[in-house]
């Protein structure tokens, strides 16, 4: 089993490597100076020239790219070009509450949108069925930005209940950034945790088991819910992923400090460390999730357990 | 002559999925909601003048509330906001539909000639894809019109090449599973080109799971425009377009808040309308349900 | 009927009939149209006996089966009328906690696809031990003994307990299906073609595997299946079934010696001959009737060389050869002797 979660941490190097190349060859590929931009336009061509030296600028870019990967290895993420700072330091700093966010909203789903699919797809075609999924198709097209905005406007705005950004009062503050974010995973959770259901409904096996005179309740709970979990581990992986992604948005309406906040001013900014520094998080991140959501697989399903030991 | 796939029915694969499709309510709803939205697309000129009423600002009328001569009101700048959102739709859909075009013909020819021929290209390629989807898309697009400009172009190249992966693999995963499938061995046996195999017969197994990705790839371009325009990282002001005309009536909530709510109405319908033919679409391809 | 046979049922059940269906009608309801899948359909088991339930792919013979345990998929199938009764109570006015006390304890069903029958998640031994836990009131560990037994009981080593479906053979994996359909020595068991999907040596084993615990138990069994070789092999009496409808029905001797329908008669010359290879196979000409739009009269009656103006129109009624063959075929009148029409040696 662990040989298989090596192997996993080992292939996501690459994948890792290819994205940071990526990014730095479009990047680089951008038209505009960066010394020059931080400089502003009254420096003059010396100083703007000393600043590219030592950048590294002037070097080809593939040579940029190596030295970048050996620093990071070594721990070292570069300076920002905007504040001056290690990226290191101002990614730490964001992280956390990205996390929180994103946390919040995977426990909001787990305990909400798990059971009401589960529910539904036991119960099709029902009211109760008809309603949450109607519900979880609005939820779907609502887009995260304009669902904060009339967050804002109702509860901060007309309501005056919930503050409207920052960070300054605790969990008031969460409470809209994480509702905003929600939804969209809340209601994809719901739909496939619903549709696995219902496959797995009409299972031979689940024939199978009700021909054991089982009562339907047991039926659902000890055979159709694990099996059902399995393609709903894959979206809930899937949605935490959106969300963190996600967060990119719902960060800049609701000024919270976390990587997407930071993402967006860095790019608007140029700041071409700071955005390498991001991404380096946002895909490990993914990676992990990833990993973690193959991992419980095997946890639910024995024939994939034995998969890994082979 | 038979075509391919008959049913029971004696019917092609195209209009089996019409049938099951229609029957669905819901679905019909949202198709008949997406048809509406592209004819105001495409007539949108004639219904309001670019120049005049989607540009053109008119001090004199800002910030008036929605009234018979203004249904959605006007904006900052006494723009009436129901031209600037016809004529956003224009964009909206525009580059949706042209991203999503892009992505799907480029990733399904390159699925499906890998999978179908394996090997060191099948690995080669599929390890790129993976790179390209360890970003988001949103991240992938923000990237690319940040480093190229933020204009329609560079934003429907940006959504549609972030797209090409998920395309890929959907092709891919269905030419894997077509190719084991004894009906290739035969035709293979009786001397078909590869080629040929693979329009013939594998490229028609592919159709419905495209279809249905169409739809919920559309999706999500959608929203990515709007998202990025909402960041300033899309379509600029003055141009009409619901991000951005949302990310304006940001500073103007407490005064203006109609000014948030219908540009966002817009992009909501639209894109139920694509969940609920993307539904439809899911069900009415469903083997299993046949 | 053996001898332990003999001994284990008493001499009132020996006269009667475990198992009558009667005029069941069952449907299902899907986007093409109502797929009428049985049609008053009667059958009829008695103690200790073997029913085989003929037909081809789709006759309504697998959601008969199911109609008895009540297992029909509810949304789209529903019964819509008939009865059915099981040592005399009537099992379709029962509610679903009545019908749940009789599934798996007094009649229990074997299906046809043993690679999806099993639970991929759980193993072998606890998928046994959860039908002799809900019918025989046993904690867990003695329900996992007495599935252990079983086990062995079905030839698997029982130190394989604890392994899940798919480290199983698919003949391994019938028999586990098998082990947990006889736990709990049920009256009845409904046998769903068990062997189509195995190979032909396996098959043999599976039959004869069925065949003894049978014995041991004293268990009734409604055999489905198309291949009238299991037939002859296995049942004690037949029931031919064609588009949801029984159209003969006898003891093996009597259905296969004096075959009297038409479509029996096919059945029997669609048999490729073994000993003159030479011979052109005789089919069937054409297919079964669409379910969602079934003919008026007799539903045979589209493919039958036999056929007259009348078969087009009225159903046929039931005629008796003697007290247990009878058939439904125009071709026979009851106020006559009936000889069989069809067959070339009488």
């Amino acid at each position: 089993m662990w040989k298989f979660v090596i192997r996993r941490i080992i292939a996501l190097i690459p994948v890792l490597l290819g994205v940071i190349l990526l990014v730095y060859l479009i990047l680089s590929a951008a038209p505009g100076d960066p010394a020059r931009t931080i400089l502003g336009l009254e420096a003059s061509e010396e100083s703007v020239e000393a600043l590219r030296e030592s950048m590294g600028l002037n070097k080809p870019v593939i040579v940029q790219y190596f030295d970048y990967l050996r620093k990071i290895i070594q721990g070292d993420f570069g300076t920002s070009w905007v504040s001056r700072h290690p990226v290191k330091e101002e990614l730490a700093a964001c992280i956390p509450f990205t996390f929180v966010l994103a946390g919040v909203g995977l426990l909001l789903t787990i305990l909400f949108a798990l059971p009401l699919g589960i529910l539904a797809g036991t119960k099709q075609n029902s009211i109760f069925d008809n309603i949450s999924m109607a519900l979880a198709s609005l939820g779907l097209s609502l887009p995260t930005f304009w669902l904060g905005l009339l967050l804002i406007l109702l509860l901060s705005v007309k309501l005056g209940w919930l503050p409207s950004s920052g960070t300054k009062e605790g969990i008031l503050n969460l409470i809209m950034p994480a509702s905003a974010l929600t939804i969209q995973g809340l209601a994809g959770v719901a739909r496939t945790s619903r549709s696995s259901m219902l496959e797995v409904i009409r299972s031979d096996f689940i024939r199978t088991a009700k021909s054991k005179g089982i009562s339907k309740t047991k039926v659902i709970l000890r055979h159709a819910l694990r099996n059902a979990m399995i393609p709903t581990l894959t979206v809930m992986g899937l949605q935490l992923c959106n969300m963190i992604s996600g967060a990119v948005l719902v960060e800049n309406i609701f000024a919270w400090p976390g990587i997407g906040r930071l993402l967006v001013q860095s790019i608007q900014a140029r700041d071409i460390p700071m955005v390498l520094g991001c991404i380096v998080v946002f895909t490990l991140s993914f990676s992990i999730i990833n990993l973690v959501v193959d991992l419980l697989y095997a946890v639910f399903d024995p024939r994939i357990k034995a998969q890994y030991k082979a | 002559m038979k075509k391919r796939t008959d049913n029971l029915l004696g019917e092609t694969q195209l209009k089996q999925i019409w049938r099951r499709f229609t029957k669905r309510p819901s679905a019909m709803v949202g198709l008949t909601i997406l048809i509406i939205l592209i004819l105001l697309a495409i007539f949108a000129d004639i219904l309001y003048d670019y120049e005049n009423v989607a540009l053109a600002q008119n001090i004199a009328a800002r910030f008036t509330p929605p009234s018979p001569e203004h249904p959605f009101g006007t904006d900052d700048y006494g723009r009436d906001i129901l031209a600037r959102i016809v004529h956003g739709s224009r964009l909206s859909l525009g580059i949706g539909f042209s991203s999503t075009a892009v992505a799907l013909i480029i990733g399904t020819i390159i699925g499906s000639i890998v999978g179908y021929h394996g090997g060191r290209a099948d690995n080669i390629v599929m390890r790129v894809m993976d790179i390209f989807m360890a970003i988001p898309n949103i991240l992938m697009a923000m990237i690319i019109v940040a480093a190229f400009g933020a204009n329609a172009v560079t934003l429907a190249i940006a959504l549609g090449v972030s797209n090409i992966p998920i395309f890929t693999r959907v092709a891919r995963g269905t030419v894997l599973t077509v190719r084991e499938q004894e009906y290739i061995e035969a035709a293979r046996a009786i001397g078909h080109q590869d080629r040929a195999i693979i329009v013939k017969h594998v490229l028609p197994n592919c159709f419905a799971p495209i279809l249905v990705q169409m739809t919920v790839t559309l999706a999500m371009c959608i929203l990515s425009v709007s998202g990025l325009s909402y960041l300033g990282m899309g379509i600029q002001v003055p141009v009409p377009e619901w991000g951005s005309m949302l990310s304006v009536a940001r500073a103007y909530l407490t005064n203006a808040s109609y000014m948030a709510i219908f540009p966002g109405l817009a992009i909501v319908l639209t894109i139920l309308a694509l969940n609920l033919v993307g539904d439809g679409l899911r069900d009415a391809t469903d083997p299993k349900l046949r | 009927m053996n001898n332990e046979l003999n001994n284990i049922l008493d001499v009132k059940q020996k006269q009667q009939n475990i198992i009558e269906v009667k005029d069941l009608c069952v449907e299902y309801i899907t986007m093409e149209g109502v797929i009428k899948a049985v049609n008053t359909l009667n059958i009829a088991l008695g103690y200790g006996k073997t029913l085989g339930l003929v037909g081809e792919t789709g006759a309504g013979k697998t959601t008969t089966g199911l109609s008895i345990l009540r297992l029909v998929q509810d949304p789209q199938g529903k019964i819509r009328s008939g009865s059915i009764f099981f040592e005399g109570q009537d099992l379709l006015k029962l509610s679903e906690k009545e019908m749940e006390e009789y599934r798996g304890s007094q009649i229990s069903m074997i299906f046809q696809d043993p690679m999806t029958s099993l639970n991929p998640v759980m193993s072998v031994e606890e998928q046994i031990a959860e039908v002799i836990e809900r019918h025989q009131g046993l904690n867990n560990e003695n329900s996992i003994e007495r599935a252990k037994n079983m086990l062995d009981l079905v030839g698997i080593p029982s130190e394989r307990g604890r392994e899940y479906p798919h480290q199983f053979s698919g003949g391994m994996k019938q028999r586990v299906v098998i082990a947990i359909a006889l736990a709990c020595n049920p009256q009845l068991l409904i046998a769903d073609e068990p062997t189509t999907a195995l190979d032909v040596t396996i098959q043999a084993q599976v039959l004869e595997m069925i065949r003894v615990l049978r014995e041991k138990y004293g268990t009734s069994m409604i055999m489905i299946t198309h291949d009238l070789g299991i037939v002859a092999e296995v049942c004690d009496e037949v029931s031919v079934v064609y588009a949801g409808h029984v159209i003969e029905h006898g003891t093996l001797e009597d259905v296969f010696d004096h075959d009297l329908h038409p479509y029996t008669q096919g059945l029997f010359e669609s048999l490729p001959n073994m000993k003159d290879r030479k011979i052109k196979l005789k089919p069937i000409p054409g297919l079964m009737p669409d379910p969602t739009n079934l003919p008026l009269g007799c539903p045979f009656s589209p493919r039958c060389n036999y056929v007259m103006d009348l078969c087009m129109e009225k159903k046929p009624e039931r005629v008796f050869r003697n007290e247990n063959h009878y058939v439904e075929c125009h071709l026979y009148k009851s106020d006559t002797p009936v000889e069989s029409k069809v067959r070339i040696n009488g």
